[in-house]
């Protein structure tokens, strides 16, 4: 039944005819904006060797990422981001690449360092599917479809106790227990173009850092104290810092025995998803600066967590 | 006796009627008699203007009235610069109106009034003035000067004023506050702060203060911040910006504005479809530029001229990244009577050279873009040029231009009215030109334009101008934004 709103057949096959001549898309070729793109680009290599489509593939969206001194692998350096990374690889049968060799890996996966601004609510990591059909997945929605594929409460428990108190310690650390310079290598990637600039970006970064995973709700105090810059400084917070410390320092202690002498948690052959979360965080708490507190506590006190994390980057390194 | 009485009432109603039509044609005559009067008033000031215009003048006492709110100092520069530079009528006349403009356009005065009297005329002998003015043959003889006094009343202006309003429009709307602390120090001293939220335009504010540093050239500087989307992305900006502008007189001379913009520039990404352009673009960065900006206006309306052509070349320094440079060129001629037909003709160009143009990309919203209602029509907004998925890169090189013709209602009773029919061709090309030498960045400009016709009504109002067209694109690329059907455009400039 012909609509009043319908436009009539005739008139519709007439305005269809425009435009009477299409070219071809305009060139968008720029070498600059390649550079940059490639210079921040790092692939993983494909185990399955056969080619995927170009809709198939995924781009992780990552603060930065560092050269891990024993497997020479490119990892990120923010655990959620790490865990993210590894994670993907198990699922993808992916490897991990080194400065070397990441060049020649077959341009299909990748992880790309972005600005935290690239992410619609100010969060890394982000997920980047397809290339013409695209969707950019945000950190909840990836951490929920991670968290979807363990099925053991038991596993499922262990990470839920990661992802608060060593999360919170880690952050808590990251915040205020680390210089500035450190700081901005963990989760920004620029070079700065001035000290004013710097100042503000890192404020900025440090609040929506403190936003992910809620911790602002769980940590007003530090949230408050970090926002206001220099306007409002706690005397608590020192006190709160020192508290999720030791909650932190317990929680590994416990997870160290839980390994024991084995490989993988659980009595596992292979990584699971629970030896990647715990290998994140160590492996990232390693990459802090000397004289950070975690940092020395996790070289001088768990050295089963250590060789747990080099074995799960072992596994995954090409 | 009824139909007595019946007569008697249409008698009555015919005589009202004469008489009423009588007073209307009485008036109407009135009307067009006054009209002759002040027509023949006109021709016969006009006359003794043209015939005078070379008299010598020479003003011997300004009288100023009401000038309590400007310093003595800035009202002697004012009029040192217009009418004390008067020799003859015609000057008088023209620095006259240059006084006024320049009072009111730089905030000294809401607006005034002046009187010129004369008190005879006084003889000088030739030979006292400069040789270059001395016509051959007149040495020896003597000069008539008429001998002027200038009234002038100053009408002041209010110092404070707040505003606050709505404005909705395409599908979009916001709300606005503005304080203004005119004349402040009795120079023309303005001090503006603006605050806007709305749907395009998510937040702006902007603290301003201007300041005439001759009646010719203001000074201005600024401190803004102002938060807008641009495609699929979401740009907030703080910045300063230091500028000196001129401001002669329009129709005579060109006109320059200097600046300088230190900004800070956050790029955010709006869409869970992003692409990877748009991604890395993402982040902070600064930017420092040196720009001058270079109008020659004599268009007898900005918004929608008649007549009057139009020039304006900038050039931006961004110091450490890219120089930018565009062009526009514009001009509008009318036929018949009352304006009826207009053509105008609009093209734009533009180039960047990036300076470190394999390493350091430039930002998107540095580049150029075409496409809209008020550029390259039946296309979208920023819909030429390359695109990366649904994202428009920009470019940095374009062409787009434009041919209008425009004509008034062919229908008398609306034949005054600010309605014009309207069609239009416009085209334009938009590229990366990635390094290449300018000669072939020139041959990509020339080839392959994406075109489009179409016809419509549009609406001249005095502080924006309103379209309603058809639009159809003739030729376009396969990545082009394209609109066909109607497209409504309001705006300040048009192609």
């Amino acid at each position: 039944m012909l609509s009043v709103f319908q436009v009539p057949k005739p008139v519709k096959a007439i305005f269809d005819k425009f435009p009477l001549e299409t070219y071809p898309p305009v060139q968008k070729c720029d070498d600059a904006t390649a550079y940059k793109q490639e210079e921040r680009t790092f692939y993983l290599a494909s185990t399955r060797g056969s080619q995927q489509l170009p809709n198939e593939t995924f781009k992780l969206g990552v603060y930065n990422v560092f050269e891990e001194p024993n497997s020479k692998c490119i990892l990120a350096s923010d655990p959620w981001c790490l865990f993210t990374q590894l994670a993907l690889c198990k699922k993808n049968d992916l490897k991990l690449c080194s400065k070397d060799s990441v060049k020649n890996a077959s341009r299909q996966h990748s992880i790309c360092i972005l600005s935290q601004s690239a992410a619609l609510n100010s969060r890394l990591p982000i997920l980047v599917e397809g290339s013409s059909k695209r969707n950019v997945r945000s950190t909840e929605s990836i951490n929920e479809i991670l968290n979807s594929r363990v099925s053991d409460p038991e596993r499922i428990m262990y990470m839920c106790l990661l992802d608060t108190t060593v999360y919170d310690c880690w952050v808590s650390q990251v915040l205020l227990r680390t210089s500035n310079v450190r700081f901005l290598e963990i989760y920004y990637d620029k070079p700065h173009q001035s000290k004013a600039l710097e100042k503000f970006e890192m404020i900025n970064c440090k609040v929506s850092l403190m936003k992910r995973n809620n911790f602002y709700l769980r940590h007003s105090e530090i949230f408050k104290n970090i926002k206001s810059a220099t306007f409002y400084n706690s005397r608590n917070v020192d006190n709160l810092v020192n508290s999720l410390f030791t909650s932190c320092e317990k929680v590994l202690s416990q997870f160290q025995e839980l390994l024991g002498s084995d490989a993988f948690f659980l009595k596992g052959i292979v990584p699971t998803y629970l030896d990647i979360k715990i290998a994140s965080y160590i492996v990232c708490i390693l990459n802090l600066e000397d004289g950070n507190p975690l940092h020395e506590h996790v070289l001088q006190n768990c050295g089963s967590l250590i060789r747990h994390a080099e074995e799960v980057i072992k596994y995954f390194a090409s | 006796m009824d139909s007595i009485s019946s007569d008697e009432e249409l008698e009555t109603r015919i005589v009202s009627e004469a008489r009423s039509s009588s007073k209307q044609k009485k008036t109407d005559i009135e009307l067009k008699h006054q009209k002759l009067l002040q027509d023949q008033q006109v021709k016969y000031v006009t006359d003794i203007f043209s015939k005078k215009s070379n008299t010598p003048v020479q003003i011997s006492s300004i009288i100023v009235n009401n000038s309590q709110g400007i310093r003595p100092a800035v009202l002697q520069s004012y009029l040192d610069a217009t009418i004390g530079q008067a020799v003859n009528v015609k000057q008088l006349c023209e620095q006259s109106d240059s006084l006024y403009y320049k009072m009111v356009s730089n905030g000294l005065v809401e607006s005034l009034t002046q009187t010129l009297d004369s008190r005879g005329t006084f003889h000088i002998p030739i030979s006292n003035l400069p040789s270059t003015m001395i016509p051959f043959g007149t040495y020896g003889k003597t000069l008539s000067i008429v001998d002027i006094v200038s009234t002038i009343d100053l009408h002041p202006i209010k110092k404070f004023s707040a505003k606050t309003g709505t404005n909705i429009g395409n599908g979009e709307g916001d709300g606005y506050l503005q304080f203004q602390w005119r004349n402040a120090f009795g120079g023309g001293e303005k001090f503006t702060f603006d605050a806007t939220k709305g749907t395009k335009t998510h937040s702006s504010y902007l603290l301003e203060y201007t300041q005439p540093l001759t009646p010719w050239w203001i000074w201005g500087s600024a401190l803004y911040k102002n938060s807008r989307q641009m495609g699929q992305a979401e740009l907030l900006l703080r910045g300063i910006k230091i500028s000196l502008k001129s401001a002669f007189y329009k129709n005579k001379d060109f006109n320059h504005e200097i600046y300088f913009e230190n900004l800070w520039r956050s790029t955010k990404a709006m869409s869970t479809h992003s692409s990877d352009y748009l991604l890395f673009q993402c982040g902070d960065d600064l930017k420092s530029s040196l720009c001058h900006t270079l109008a020659w206006d004599t268009r007898d309306n900005a918004i929608f001229p008649c007549e009057g052509n139009y020039l304006r070349l900038s050039n931006e320094l961004a110091l450490g990244r890219y120089w930018k440079t565009a062009l526009e060129v514009s001009k509008a001629k009318s036929w018949f009577n009352n304006n009826f037909l207009t053509m105008s003709t609009t093209t734009k160009c533009g180039y960047i050279q990036n300076f470190h143009s394999h390493t350091i990309p430039l930002h998107f919203s540095d580049k150029f873009h075409c496409g809209g209602s008020n550029d390259v029509r039946s296309f979208q907004l920023m819909g030429l040029g390359p695109k990366d998925l649904f994202d428009s890169m920009g470019g940095d090189a374009f062409v787009s231009y434009g041919v209008s013709a425009f004509s008034r209602l062919p229908i008398k009773r609306w034949e005054d009215s600010h309605f014009r029919l309207h069609a239009f061709f416009n085209g334009g090309r938009l590229i990366n030109h990635n390094n290449v030498s300018l000669k072939n960045c020139i041959s990509t400009l020339a080839t392959q334009h994406s075109t489009s016709t179409g016809i419509g009504i549009i609406f001249a109002h005095p502080v924006a101008r309103f379209e309603l067209n058809f639009t159809v694109p003739l030729t376009a690329h396969s990545r082009d934004s394209v609109r066909k059907g109607f497209q409504y455009g309001i705006g300040l400039s048009f192609l």
